[in-house]
């Protein structure tokens, strides 16, 4: 009797998860295909349907299964990956080397990264230049177009971008998934407050040297990225300090801790994208009528490390919110949810859940699509061709 | 009050879509306009800053560029001055040999010599404000010079 009835039940659920998916269906659609039907090569025709597939996969499961963090998790872990793979490609194929020379920098063919955003404000404001050795229009992830995109993405999500938009997250996220058990349960809250103080540091000392202080010292990613090249003692320290921060910060305390600890314990991006949350519409809230503050299982698991008992008693997350959903997904009393700010706590959480996804999730798959799309497209190249590089 | 803070909480919120929809489709244009209201330039300190003068040899051109002490207030003590020498053909003279002036007093300040196929440099200063080699250049075709200066006006 029950099987008979949970069948139609689970069709209406999928038919209703479906419709739901539709309009993502078609807006990805036009986002991925960048709003051109012109004809393409089969070659880069696959990556993209392939990319299509795969995040709209997603979005159905996300509706259906009403879990958000799960499936987010899934496309930023892999558009972080494929972000190394095409990034890496694309630069040896425009310069022919990772290693960045004084020649790239004089001629601006450096790409610009959103972690550079907070230290180039100061100088922006009183000298007018940009302390970055980019171009501010044309040329590869120029300038504008990276300042045009966080405007964006911050208006929209907020600190969101940490979690449904920045391409080197995944990979601190990959390994903070990797271990079922963690190793170190607690961190002094002490700790959270570090990636202000680098934050105001770097910004200070950007200023003072109107260099991008943070990029020549302590940014981890240069390490699976583009690098000084190693030609004097200066850039051999240099190196050996984004290697160390590498290890330390993106594989070893994620992998001991289960929590992205560059993220929430060293990035300035993501303090100052913090102070941003204010514009955006969206927040988490717990609901403390129905929160028994027992389990602690959302403090436990905050991969920003944004929930604590304060936290809760005043009925939500701290200002470092990433809105990646775990505590919304993994709360055994539904206390934790996504919330329009201004409304009432208890309101529709679901409209709020969906109004906050629709954006997130499409903001994922534009950005984060041409990075999967790219990497897809590289490894056809060389099962093909036998080279990763264009002819 | 708390109906209104509800509407425009949903109305913000609604609008996510549009904003992210926007940022993508209209990436070139908007790009172009907060170039061009912003007037942001990048750095002289790693653009080399803008050519102030030209020297035609014939074969090849000097170009020197201004003197670089911009700091976030008020000009430093130190800087460069970054030289470069195109040429006008395929190729440099195999060697140059040059008395510049590159701080802009009318008198040469150093005297430079280029070897274009080991790119080997020697400079000497001709007057106090030249320190010495601050940064080599080695283009596909052209040459260049980051020569450390201080500040004649400090």
């Amino acid at each position: 009797m029950s099987t008979n009835s949970t069948a139609p039940s689970r069709a209406r659920k999928i038919v209703k998860a479906a419709l739901i998916s539709l309009p993502m269906l078609l807006l990805s659609a036009l986002m991925l295909s960048g709003g051109t039907s012109g004809e393409r090569e089969m070659m880069q025709i696959i990556p993209v349907a392939v990319t299509f597939l795969f995040a709209n996969a997603l979005f159905f499961l996300m509706i259906y299964t009403g879990k958000t963090d799960k499936y987010r998790s899934l496309f930023f872990i892999v558009m972080a990956f494929c972000f190394i793979l095409t990034f890496t490609t694309n630069l040896l194929e425009r310069r022919g080397s990772l290693a960045l020379t004084p020649e790239d920098m004089a001629t601006g063919k450096t790409p610009f990264c959103h972690i550079v955003i907070p230290m180039t404000v100061i100088p922006a404001a009183l000298t007018q230049t940009i302390i970055f050795p980019g171009s501010i229009l044309g040329g590869f992830a120029n300038i504008s177009s990276m300042f045009v995109l966080w405007i964006g993405a911050t208006l929209a999500l907020g600190r969101g971008f940490c979690s449904w938009g920045c391409f080197f997250g995944g990979l601190d996220e990959f390994f903070s998934r990797l271990r079922k058990r963690r190793i170190i349960k607690d961190v002094d809250p002490r700790w959270t407050y570090l990636p202000y103080a680098v934050l105001l540091g770097v910004v200070l000392t950007a200023a003072a040297s109107l260099t991008p202080t943070y990029c020549e010292w302590l940014c981890p990613y240069k390490a699976v990225t583009e690098f000084a090249a190693v030609t004097s003692v200066k850039t051999l320290i240099q190196t050996v300090i984004f290697i160390s921060l590498f290890i330390a910060l993106v594989i070893v305390l994620p992998l001991l801790m289960k929590r992205r600890a560059q993220c929430g314990l060293f990035c300035p991006f993501g303090a100052f994208q913090a102070f941003l949350n204010k514009v955006c519409a969206f927040e988490v809230k717990v609901n403390g009528e129905v929160c028994k503050e027992k389990c602690r299982l959302c403090t436990q698991e905050c991969p920003s490390f944004s929930l604590s008992r304060e936290s809760i008693s005043n009925g939500g997350t701290r200002l470092s919110c990433m809105l990646c959903g775990k505590c919304v997904d993994i709360c055994p009393h539904k206390a934790a949810g996504y919330h329009v700010k201004g409304t009432p706590v208890a309101a529709r959480a679901g409209a709020a859940r969906m109004l906050f996804i629709y954006p997130a999730y499409l903001f994922l798959v534009t950005f984060g699509g041409g990075m999967i799309s790219g990497a897809i497209y590289r490894v056809l190249l060389l099962a093909t061709t036998g080279s990763i590089f264009r002819a | 009050m708390r109906r209104i803070k509800s509407v425009l909480g949903y109305a913000w919120a609604a609008l996510a879509l549009p904003m992210v929809l926007a940022t993508f489709i209209g990436m070139d244009s908007w790009a172009r306009g907060f170039a061009s209201i912003t007037g942001l330039q990048v750095s002289p300190w790693f653009t080399g800053a803008e050519v102030v003068r030209t020297l035609d040899h014939g074969e090849y051109e000097t170009r020197i560029h201004r003197p670089v002490f911009d700091g976030l207030i008020s000009e430093r003590g130190r800087g460069f001055v970054q030289v470069v020498w195109v040429p006008k053909g395929d190729t440099l003279p195999a060697m140059i040999d040059e008395d510049l002036d590159i701080i802009g007093d009318d008198r040469a300040d150093c005297r430079i010599s280029l070897d274009t196929r080991t790119n080997q440099i020697s400079l000497t200063p001709l007057c106090e404000n030249v320190l010495g080699v601050k940064e080599k250049l080695v283009f596909e075709k052209d040459r260049g010079l980051r020569i450390l200066v201080s500040n004649p006006r400090r």
